[in-house]
């Protein structure tokens, strides 16, 4: 009988009907359900609390869960067939694929109370981004659970450290932050505690196996790598729009750096609409949160005076985008915020104007059109061995982007939030879906 | 034969299914009796409407699953209202239900029942997931054997045939003449503006072919390419005596005459007598050439049921162009392309053009039909006039039900 496999017997996702929440949620369920099927515990009870505040969000969370469970048992029906093998009714794959989403499904008990974890022995949390909150829910669960249960925090900012301190957990917690959408994101940040308990840690990387994740060790310092990064790739471009826009103007300004991050630098999308993407109040936050550990100040007056304006971004329920410093149309860009008007403007004959200005010569394939090359790596080297020659303002203000992330990616390990930049290009690339790490010899 | 018979007014609709460029999985789609209509419709155009047919027989496979509809005879007189009360049936022999509606209109012209009959073999299965189309498709095997077959049911079948196949005569071998016949097949669509691969542009054709199976994802010995995709569409044409050629005003040189069939059956409970041989084609291709008393030397062309690549090898070997295991080395040769000694499946075949099983059956021979009266547009081949014949093949299941037919281009 395997110890850690033991504890996935009684699990709760706290915030188990949020963004991130509910993919947990249907990570762990997938996980017990395959695990249901392991030869040690067939036959046996597995739970999986769903925890949350109100009735009404996890009613919707059970038709994502649904939809989600059966499109994975559509996936790995080859291995599901294998796993039910020994059930000579089921014969079809329908047959199979309805029995796993029903026994999956079955494993969910939704909860807007607190005492079910009490019989937990594992806690998945993606709750408030507060300090004060997540302590005061784990310490009370630990308090009153008598099976010692590992913490598993999605945190993305506050130190593990401190929670562990203030919650007094004795090292049963440990950083596990995953990328949104969970369900999708390869990507799972580990951070450890100093004295965190090695058992929790064996657990966490045997769960990210068993679910063919990416782990990447962070250092306890807020922020983390993903955030780290990110954030200081924000003010960067808050320092280059300050730079630009006495010229050229908020509008203007806003869509050449947008470009030269989305275009240039190959990346899925610019740095405003992955600002909208994220939400610019989540941004702020995060921003404000790491700030409170940090020696360096984040602080972004350029996001602060849109959220002034009432301007958020962020993702509507049903996933898609909500207007920020850009409007949306079927997820393409078709406006921007107009600082004076305070109104959207249509972005058609600005681009056309940017595209002027920044006068790049060589030509880039896409990021969708070289996320599915074979080739990418060489296409990658071809462009930037090029670019690197080019005299055009966009080419330039592209290289300095480019220098500037990778400095940043140097940082980052100088400061001890990771122990190798390799884990920073890590990040990058499977977080964020950057086609190349930021510490790279294209620059 | 007793009587002589032709075929005349060939359509065959879109192949329509992932790669056309009209397809879109999360958008509504025509349904089957769409495609029954346009078919039936365009031969009936040709041979000068409905009132000239005396029967009508469809072909098709699995509606009741795909489409939740059976009685699909019952749909014929929605074609044109001069087919109401003229009789229609369907018929089902899986795979091989398009050749068994071609059979069934031969039977009813030698009969003497009718003078023309309009044939039509149609299948929709872009309704559901490839996983479910799978439970659906593997109703064309025993169902005894379902339960410890492959997720894939069919693609596991011809996977296990192009492991024995690879492990007798080696790997690389078999995959090089697999490869070569998926190059032939896209090469040989995209000049067919139905095939539903008609839009691949590929530069890597072969490379694509050549690429590992991946069992943790698909089966254990074929890669996507060496199956056919999943399609909808119909094809239609007419079959008819002397006296229904003069009825519907064609003149000879439009028509094909059949100068030989064949439909034979192995037994679907037992397992393959060999996986290196389809023993059923071999078996219903020496009847055929045998009834149109010629040699396979004679044949200009031949649409064979290559449902996978695999298939496609294992019949030149079935037909005799290739000693048993040799096929491979045959197509990798050039043998089988358009250009080739003998070229097989000339607008893209169950690869290429696409497979809505019901419909193959038809399709072959509409295929045939073109080449033969030079009516295949940008696919069509030299047909030298020492070769004055074609060949379809088309099979039921994993080589269970075979029927084939023999056809002869006019002169006159």
């Amino acid at each position: 009988m395997n110890h850690h496999l033991e504890r996935y017997k009684n699990i709760s996702v706290l915030g188990a009907a949020g963004k991130m929440g509910s993919g947990i949620l249907l990570l762990n369920v997938l996980h017990s359900a395959k695990l249901m099927h392991h030869p040690d515990y067939v036959g046996q009870t597995f739970v999986v609390n769903a925890i949350d505040q109100s009735f009404e969000q996890l009613d919707k969370l059970n038709h994502y869960i649904k939809d989600q469970v059966t499109r994975w048992a559509e996936k790995n029906i080859i291995w599901l067939r294998k796993a039910y093998n020994n059930r000579p009714h089921l014969i079809d794959n329908k047959d199979i694929i309805d029995t796993f989403v029903f026994e999956a499904l079955s494993l969910i008990k939704p909860s807007i109370n607190i005492e079910p974890t009490y019989r937990s022995t594992l806690i998945f949390e993606a709750i408030i981004e507060n300090e004060d909150v997540k302590t005061k829910l784990f310490k009370q669960i630990n308090d009153n659970n008598p099976n010692k249960p590992f913490f598993l925090s999605n945190t993305s900012s506050i130190p593990i450290s401190v929670l562990n301190d203030k919650a007094e957990l004795n090292g049963n917690i440990i950083g596990c932050h995953f990328y949104n959408p969970p369900a999708v994101q390869k990507l799972i940040e580990v951070i450890e505690t100093e004295n965190g308990n090695p058992d929790l840690t064996k657990l966490v990387y045997g769960f990210a196996n068993h679910m063919q994740k990416v782990l990447v060790p962070s250092n306890d310092l807020a922020g983390f790598i993903g955030n780290g990064f990110l954030m200081r790739d924000i003010l960067y471009a808050e320092k280059q729009y300050n730079n630009l826009k006495p010229d050229m103007g908020h509008n203007k300004t806003i869509l050449s750096i947008n470009t030269i991050s989305h275009e240039l630098l190959i990346r899925p999308m610019g740095i405003f609409q992955l600002i909208d993407y994220v939400g610019i109040e989540v941004c702020t936050y995060i921003m404000k949160v790491m700030n409170h550990y940090l020696e360096d100040e984040l602080i972004s007056p350029l996001l602060n005076k849109l959220l002034s304006l009432g301007i958020k971004g962020g993702q509507n329920p049903d996933g898609t985008q909500k207007d920020g410093f850009f409007q949306y149309s079927e997820g393409d860009i078709v406006g921007i915020y107009d600082l004076e008007s305070k109104s959207y403007i249509s972005t058609g004959d600005l681009m056309e104007e940017v595209k002027h200005f920044l006068a790049v010569k060589t030509e880039a394939y896409s990021w969708k059109q070289l996320s599915q090359s074979k080739r990418a790596a060489k296409h990658l080297d071809n462009f930037f061995s090029e670019l690197i020659k080019e005299n055009s303002i966009g080419a330039k203000m592209a290289c300095n982007y480019m220098r500037a992330m990778k400095d940043l990616g140097i940082q980052l390990q100088a400061d001890g939030v990771c122990s190798s930049t390799e884990h920073v290009n890590t990040v990058m690339k499977n977080g964020f879906f950057h086609l190349y790490g930021p510490v790279n010899n294209y620059i | 034969m007793q009587r002589r018979i032709f075929l005349v007014a060939g359509y065959n609709t879109i192949a329509l299914g992932t790669g056309r460029k009209e397809f879109h999985p999360k958008k509504e789609r025509p349904g089957i009796e769409y495609y029954m209509q346009e078919a039936g419709r365009a031969t009936l155009k040709k041979i000068g409407g409905a009132g000239n047919v005396d029967e009508s027989v469809v072909g098709n496979f699995m509606a009741s699953r795909f489409n939740n509809q059976a009685h699909l005879g019952a749909f014929i007189p929605s074609i044109d209202k001069k087919l109401q009360y003229k009789p229609a049936m369907r018929v089902e022999g899986a795979c091989a239900s398009g050749g068994l509606a071609m059979i069934s209109g031969i039977k009813s012209i030698l009969a003497g029942t009718a003078d023309v009959v309009l044939a039509i073999g149609v299948e929709v299965q872009n309704t559901v997931k490839a996983m479910y189309g799978a439970d659906h498709l593997a109703l064309a095997g025993y169902y005894k054997n379902r339960k410890n077959g492959h997720a894939y049911f069919f693609p596991g079948e011809f996977s296990d045939r192009a492991g024995s196949y690879s492990k007798t005569y080696g790997d690389d071998y078999a995959r090089k003449g697999m490869a070569t016949w998926y190059a032939n097949c896209i090469q040989n669509a995209r000049l067919c503006e139905t095939a539903q691969e008609h839009h691949n542009d590929s530069e890597h054709l072969f490379d694509t072919g050549m690429e590992a199976p991946n069992a943790e994802l698909f089966v254990d010995n074929l890669n996507y390419a060496d199956c056919s995709k999943v399609s909808d569409g119909a094809s239609s044409i007419a079959i008819v005596s002397e006296k229904g050629l003069k009825r519907v005003g064609l003149p000879l040189s439009e028509a094909v005459e059949l100068v030989g069939f064949s439909q034979v059956e192995e037994n679907i409970m037992e397992p393959p007598i060999d996986e290196c041989e389809l023993s059923t084609t071999k078996n219903a291709v020496s009847k055929v050439l045998e009834m149109a008393q010629i040699t396979k030397d004679e044949l200009a062309t031949v649409e064979t049921h290559d449902c996978f690549t695999i298939a496609g090898v294992l019949a030149t070997e079935a037909i005799g162009f290739a000693a048993k295991g040799k096929g491979a080395q045959f197509v990798a040769d050039g043998h089988t392309s358009r250009e080739g000694s003998i070229p097989f499946n000339t607008t893209g075949g169950l690869i290429g053009w696409g497979h809505p099983t019901g419909a193959t059956g038809v399709h072959q021979a509409v295929t045939i039909w073109e080449q033969l009266t030079h009516q295949a547009g940008r696919a069509q081949i030299s047909i030298p006039e020492h070769k004055p014949y074609g060949l379809t093949v088309n099979m039921g299941g994993n080589d269970k039900t075979v029927v084939c037919m023999v056809l002869k281009k006019t002169t006159g």
